[in-house]
């Protein structure tokens, strides 16, 4: 089959642009370790205080070293369990102070849902029966709004929360 | 379409696509700038 | 190459999916203008409508119904011209045709009486009524009759023409029709044996992740599907519209083959930011998805090259002389020109989606919703209407006068000025984080959320210019199938050079293609489906109460 010289040239040059987007990619998740969220751990759906991360007393932000927090979360619909504060009344909003690093834990109650802390690179998928996780540095201030980014019914827009760095 | 042209061996004259080359590549310019745009947001945060 | 000329009864056939199809643009068009209106913040819904109704309605029935009828109608139209249609499988496409718009009614009814408000993805455990999913397999079973009618009507060709080589669009019409066919499989499986039962409540419990990757098993494929009789008119249909020749007949087929086996073992770059899948898995996935590139990067080179051999042929041998002279003034070259050029912003973004790690800036984010706006709405749909413009008069004997030419330009203009304008505000409050398939909500306030609005009130701007484009489209094809007036619209199908290179033998070895194909999809989801199977949690029961359902 015949190919035009100048058709070559594209054809490499286009192959090298993928291999070079591949070896960045590649080389960052084997090697760096910034895989996208897949830690393939089950639970029941049904029963997730079962699992200690998920019972109400451990829910919301916990400060596990200097500098490193923990916060888990029971998604169901159109709602984010985030524990409650001292008062009694449901968390809305995690204050960690900027550069720390936050380890999300995510699972659901019922249906599917989306966990994005938007404008961050936390960004998972929430699904019945398994937990998401996502580690990340919090590298820049202000206040992110946490949104379920993926349909779970009528109330999915309602479906929220905050992280405030500061 | 049932008459064959016989195939000489010589290689034929390229047509000139110096436009297409040109053209082509701007395309790649955008995928590479767009690509590297992204990844340094996404390192960014 | 020898064309057929079509019978009435033939005409009608691929009329009847002309017919659904803008039927389809003009319901799905109106439920995208009320949700960028509701998503502007400045509008609520009449008669207490509820927003994921409308935006279940704009997927199902532009993301499935519109594009599979157009599609197996224009294939059936590019079958016919090529090799022919026998009265009997001219019969089973009017069965394929009746199937799928049985389908389509029965899903329409439960969308529209709010028991399936789940949208196009219909994602367990989220519970539709059954007749929404026995509503899907019907369009999917009768758009496989299409392709069995499909494969049928080139075989029985060849065993007339034996020795010869396949018309190129029908070798492209068959290489769709197989994909989409070894794609559905997928979640045909997923629905009949995995959710009908389970909705039915003959099961208890449905494998979430399962449902999910046999659904971006065909996802994925279904784009293809969409781009494919877009690319189509690009190789086969342009040149002769520009005056000119094919460009290569063997590298337009070595694409085809390249997109059919690329397209399908890809699905898990949907499914990059899911909890329960192999990270190196997805990255095999990933480097397989780089690969479905190459065929459309072949592609950019062989329409400009045909652009620029036809333009220096006639004279024109300045460096870009060939370009200004291109038929900017034929609609049936223009529109599907600006679906091109939207292909790439439209794909760069894709290949930025498909990035594992880098996915996470821009899942689920509008981003995404602005890059298949870019993609099926505007690259494909522009080539359909493209299409549309010679396709209907040729079938309804009128003809494409200058008047409705030029209306068709000004439409050609209005989607490309409202598409920049939604679609590029949608790339950008999805990479600052605004979420898509969702209704209007101020969240916790802040500055952040009303950055998004001010994006929001932009893609209402756009939605409605974009709305005016659809009801001018509309005007036009009801102008070209009732009132045009009488004559002959010519079916541009573009031929070889009298010295084209001989296609190598082996492009038509569909054995070798085809098993290529199957050994790659095995090679990349064997060993995952297993994990999948093999780690799943407890099942998940099925509920109605979150969509409104009681």
């Amino acid at each position: 089959m015949h190919l035009h010289k100048y058709e070559k040239v594209w054809i490499v040059f286009g192959l090298a642009s993928l291999v070079l987007f591949l070896l960045i990619i590649g080389f960052a998740a084997f090697w760096k370790g910034t895989h996208p969220q897949s830690h393939i751990e089950t639970i029941d759906p049904q029963n997730v205080e079962a699992h200690e991360s998920f019972q109400p007393d451990h829910l919301g932000l916990t400060e596990v070293a200097d500098g490193k927090y923990v916060v888990n979360i029971v998604a169901s619909a159109f709602h984010y369990d985030l524990g409650k504060e001292e008062d009694g009344t449901a968390t809305k909003t995690i204050r960690v102070p900027k550069g720390s690093t936050v380890l999300f834990q995510v699972t659901s109650k019922d249906v599917v849902h989306g966990f994005q802390v938007a404008g961050t690179n936390v960004n998972m998928m929430v699904e019945p029966g398994h937990i998401s996780r996502f580690e990340s540095v919090m590298k820049n201030n202000g206040e992110f709004t946490v949104v379920c980014n993926e349909y779970c019914g009528i109330g999915h827009h309602l479906m929220f929360g905050t992280v405030e760095v500061y | 379409m049932s008459k064959k042209i016989s195939s000489t061996n010589q290689p034929k004259e390229e047509a000139n696509l110096k436009g297409t080359l040109i053209m082509v590549m701007i395309i790649g310019i955008i995928i590479l700038v767009m690509w590297f745009g992204a990844y340094g947001l996404f390192l960014s945060r | 190459m020898e064309l057929f000329n079509f019978s009435k009864k033939e005409s009608r056939l691929y009329m009847a999916f002309m017919h659904v199809t803008f039927i389809s643009l003009l319901i799905g068009g109106l439920m995208g203008l009320l949700q960028t209106l509701v998503r502007s913040g400045k509008y609520t819904l009449p008669f207490n409508i509820d927003y994921y109704t409308i935006l279940t309605t704009h997927g199902v029935i532009l993301g499935l119904v519109l594009t599979t009828f157009f599609i197996v109608g224009f294939q059936f139209s590019l079958m016919g011209k090529t090799v022919g249609i026998s009265d009997q499988q001219l019969l089973w496409g009017w069965i394929s045709f009746w199937v799928m718009l049985v389908g389509t009614v029965l899903a329409a009814w439960m969308i529209l009486t709010g028991e399936a408000s789940v949208l196009y993805t219909f994602y367990t455990p989220l519970r539709a009524h059954p007749i929404f999913y026995i509503g899907l397999t019907f369009v999917i079973v009768g758009s496989w009759i299409a392709a069995f009618t499909n494969f049928r009507q080139l075989y029985v060709w060849k065993k007339a023409h034996k020795g010869e080589k396949s018309p190129l669009p029908a070798f492209m019409v068959v290489i769709n029709m197989i994909m989409w066919f070894v794609a559905t499989l997928g979640v045909a499986y997923s629905v009949i044996v995995l959710i009908l039962p389970w909705s039915l409540g003959y099961v208890a419990t449905v494998n979430v992740l399962l449902t999910r990757t046999l659904f971006w098993y065909f996802g994925h494929p279904l784009v293809y599907f969409w781009l494919l009789p877009a690319y189509m008119a690009w190789y086969a249909i342009i040149p002769k519209i520009i005056g000119g020749k094919l460009f290569s007949d063997p590298l337009a087929r070595l694409a085809f083959i390249l997109l059919l086996m690329f397209s399908i073992p890809v699905g898990f770059h949907h499914q990059l930011t899911e909890p329960g899948i192999d990270p190196t898995w997805k990255f095999i996935q990933v480097v397989l998805t780089f690969m479905v590139v190459i065929p459309s990067l072949m592609t950019a080179f062989s329409l400009f090259a045909t652009f620029e051999i036809t333009g220096r042929r006639k004279g024109y041998t300045s460096l870009f002389g060939w370009f200004k002279k291109l038929p900017w003034k034929d609609v049936r070259f223009l529109a599907p020109f600006v679906g091109m050029v939207a292909f790439i912003p439209g794909g760069a973004g894709g290949i930025i989606n498909a990035s594992h790690q880098v996915n996470s800036l821009v899942h689920n984010t509008i981003w995404i919703t602005g890059h298949f706006h870019l993609t099926v709405a505007t690259t494909v749909i522009l080539t359909f209407f493209g299409i549309a413009y010679w396709l209907i008069p040729h079938l309804t004997g009128r003809r494409l006068t200058p008047t409705l030419n030029k209306l068709g330009i000004i439409q050609t203009f209005i989607w490309a000025i409202g598409m920049t304008i939604m679609s590029t505000s949608m790339h950008i409050q999805g990479l600052i984080g605004g979420p898509r398939r969702s209704s209007f909500s101020e969240y916790a306030g802040g500055d952040q959320v009303s950055t998004w609005i001010s994006y929001q009130i932009w893609q209402a701007v756009g939605g409605t210019i974009l709305f005016v484009g659809i009801l001018l489209m509309f005007y036009i094809f009801i102008q070209l199938a009732f009132f045009a007036p009488r004559g002959y619209e010519e079916y541009p199908i573009a031929e070889e050079e009298v010295d084209a290179e001989k296609s190598p033998k082996i492009l038509e070895n569909w054995y070798l293609w085809v098993g290529i194909t199957i050994a790659l999809i095995l090679f990349a989801y064997t060993i995952p489906m297993i994990d999948i199977i093999k780690h799943s949690p407890p099942g998940s029961i099925p509920f109605d109460w979150p969509i409104g359902r009681s």
